[in-house]
């Protein structure tokens, strides 16, 4: 080992020594700033990556919509699953309606879901609580909690559903009927929005509903995997003509996926200043360390070392605290993610919010998203700034002149 | 006498201290052959330890040459000196400047690695550590040394450099007398053991009479005594 990198690493690390403060300080800071950089960005990417799982859940991967009820739909549903990539394409229809139970109203959206679709089908039955898929048919429907929760409704109860055209019949001074329906079962999906307000049933009744005849809204589609959604979308809309358009969840959802995507940044950019701040804290203890020892760096040169010699060993200390700054900061931060649902349980039951985080994020639990090419980039970063941190001191320890450093007091 | 291994001829130096200018060295000539001991006294302020460091090539001569073996360093910056140094001049101070943070042998292993000596420094700084008697103080750390110790510890670094002239500083000024003769004993010893040119400024009349040549700084000249 070349000497300089040896007395760096003793300085760091005196031997026989009791605590190096210095150091420990040191690289206390640059493990901090790594650590929030590693812990803050995959929670971030996790709410971001459950807000984009629900999009496009929600939206399914892309959708075909016109201007006009679509009539023709077996036909564009041919289309459709014509193109290359689509998995699967399904009708939909969705209004809202108003439903009431013991004189309890309130205002769902509806959803006609095609039941000849078993996957649609499954992905309904995958979000049951309470309640049988098989009891799904053309007079019953599927509630979210929320509105199970706010009409007190329970699977096998009956609810009231009065829809638009009651109104028409009102305004022809007939005596509109509601129409009766059974709850067949109740789903959360963790996703607020759509469990708060919610209602399912087969796209049959959804038609008789809202007067569409054999009608739909429009076809849903998903695509395989290794497909991009815009893509395929983009290829149809070739396809299509001018009365229909194709357009991907993310298409649909873009100011929403931006403002995400603009939040990673600031935060990124904000976070990245914590390294900064401990960067100067590395240089201010390297500096002093430069000026405690500067009879030791003439006594260095006096017997021959180069001013570059001089330079390494010192920069070399910024290398090692910056090193393992980043792999302290590695451990702290996962461990800090491997506790967080005690961290976060504490900090409810001490603020009393322990309700709010699924309201407010629309999911009960924290998602975290770890990202490799994040935790690549931060070690790398935390690096480079002790690094860089190390220059100035080294600058100063080489350009020390070797009388004057030895007859420094 | 054979060729001198460092000669200095007509050095002068002047510092500036405020608007006063003081001309501590004007036209000294000294040199020192292969394995001769020379000793230099001189009131407090009179130039000695300038005149160490413009030997040493630590700082730049106003006027005058300085040879190291056959080559003229005076006309060489001071930087492109470092490299020159290694394996030719070692110094030894009166504060000993050991490394703090690393033990003995390390110290001494230190003098050897910086100049670049081939071989194991680590039996290399073993063996000069038995030779000034510290064996068993190896692992020591210095501030759990004497200062006769770290002085000894200093000596055996300089030596580590297997270097040509050793440049020594008051280097028993901290000490006490005992310790101080015993001091000068072992580095007279170990530069005539190892063929090494030693030029000691000392305050001590009789350690300066231990040398082949004794000189005396004055007025910024220097004189030979007998
Ligand atoms: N860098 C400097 N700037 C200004 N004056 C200096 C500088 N270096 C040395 N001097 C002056 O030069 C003179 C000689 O100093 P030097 O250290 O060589 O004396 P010395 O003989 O070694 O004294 P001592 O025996 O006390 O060590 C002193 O008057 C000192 O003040
Ligand atoms: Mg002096």
């Amino acid at each position: 080992m070349p000497w300089y990198i040896y007395i760096a690493l003793r300085h760091l690390f005196p031997k026989g020594k009791r605590f190096p403060f210095f150091t420990a300080m040191s690289i206390t800071g640059v493990a901090l700033g790594v650590a929030v950089l590693i812990i803050v960005p995959s929670v971030f990417n996790g709410f971001q990556a459950e807000i984009r799982r629900n999009l496009a859940d929600a939206y399914g991967d892309l959708r075909v919509e016109a201007r006009t009820i679509i009539n023709n739909h077996r036909q564009l549903t041919e289309t459709v699953l014509a193109e290359e990539g689509v998995k699967r394409a399904v009708p939909y229809a969705h209004g809202m309606v108003m439903m009431q139970y013991a004189n309890r109203p309130t205002f769902p959206l509806v959803q006609g879901i095609d039941v000849s679709s078993d996957e649609e089908l499954d992905t309904v039955a995958s979000h049951i609580v309470e309640g049988d898929i098989d009891d799904f048919y053309d007079d019953s429907v599927i509630i979210s909690t929320g509105i199970a929760t706010a009409l007190k409704l329970r699977v096998g109860e009956t609810a009231m559903i009065y829809n638009q055209q009651l109104l028409e019949q009102l305004t022809r001074d007939e005596v509109p009927l509601p129409r009766e329906v059974e709850i067949a079962a109740i789903v959360e999906t963790g996703w607020y929005e759509v469990d708060e307000n919610t209602v399912l049933c087969t796209l049959r009744f959804m038609q008789e509903l809202y007067g569409l005849g054999e009608g739909v809204h429009g076809i849903k589609a998903y695509v395989e995997s290794g497909y991009d959604a815009d893509k395929v979308a983009n290829s149809l809309n070739g396809k299509l003509g001018i009365d229909f358009w194709a357009s991907s969840w993310r298409f649909a959802n873009r100011e929403m996926l931006a403002i995400l995507e603009f939040e990673n940044r600031m935060m990124f950019f904000l976070l990245f200043i914590i390294l900064i701040v401990s960067a100067f804290s590395i240089m201010s203890s390297l500096l002093i360390s430069v000026i405690r020892k500067t009879r030791e760096i003439g006594v260095f040169s006096s017997m021959g070392a180069t001013a570059s010699q001089v330079a390494a060993c010192f920069c070399l200390q910024g290398v090692v605290i910056g090193i393992v700054g980043a792999a302290f900061g590695f451990v702290l931060g996962f461990s800090l993610i491997g506790v967080r649902e005690e961290i976060t349980s504490a900090i409810s039951n001490f603020m009393g919010v322990a309700e709010s985080m699924s309201e407010f994020y629309g999911f009960a639990y924290l998602p975290i998203d770890v990202q490799s090419d994040d935790l690549v980039r931060v070690a790398i970063l935390a690096i480079i700034i002790s690094t860089l941190a190390g220059i100035v001191p080294a600058f100063k320890a080489a350009l020390m002149k070797p009388v004057e450093a030895l007859r420094s007091e | 006498m054979s060729n001198p291994i460092l000669n200095g001829s007509g050095l002068a130096k002047h510092f500036r201290s405020g608007d006063k200018d003081i001309e501590v060295l004007r036209g000294v000539d000294i040199s020192l052959a292969e394995g001769e001991f020379v000793s230099i006294q001189g009131e407090s302020g009179s130039g000695k330890t300038t005149l160490l460091n413009l030997l040493a090539g630590l700082e730049t001569t106003d006027a005058g040459e300085i040879t190291w073996g056959e080559h003229v360093v005076s006309s060489l910056k001071i930087n492109s000196l470092a490299k020159r140094r290694r394996g030719f001049i070692a110094l030894v101070f009166q504060s000993y400047y050991l490394v703090p943070e690393i033990d003995a042998i390390s110290n001494v292993g230190l003098g050897a690695r910086i100049a670049k000596i081939d071989g194991d420094w680590r039996s290399r700084a073993e063996s000069l550590l038995e030779r000034v008697g510290l064996e068993e103080r190896k692992h020591s750390l210095p501030n759990t040394l004497s200062g006769g110790e770290r002085q000894r510890v200093a000596i055996a670094r300089a030596l580590a450099a297997s270097p040509k002239v050793v440049l020594a500083d008051e280097p028993t000024g901290n000490l006490d007398e005992g310790t101080g003769d015993g001091i000068i004993a072992l580095l007279k010893d170990l530069c005539l053991e190892e063929k090494v040119g030693l030029i000691l400024v000392t305050h001590n009349n009789i350690h300066a009479s231990l040398a082949d040549t004794k000189y005396h700084l004055k007025d910024g000249l220097l004189h030979q005594t007998s």
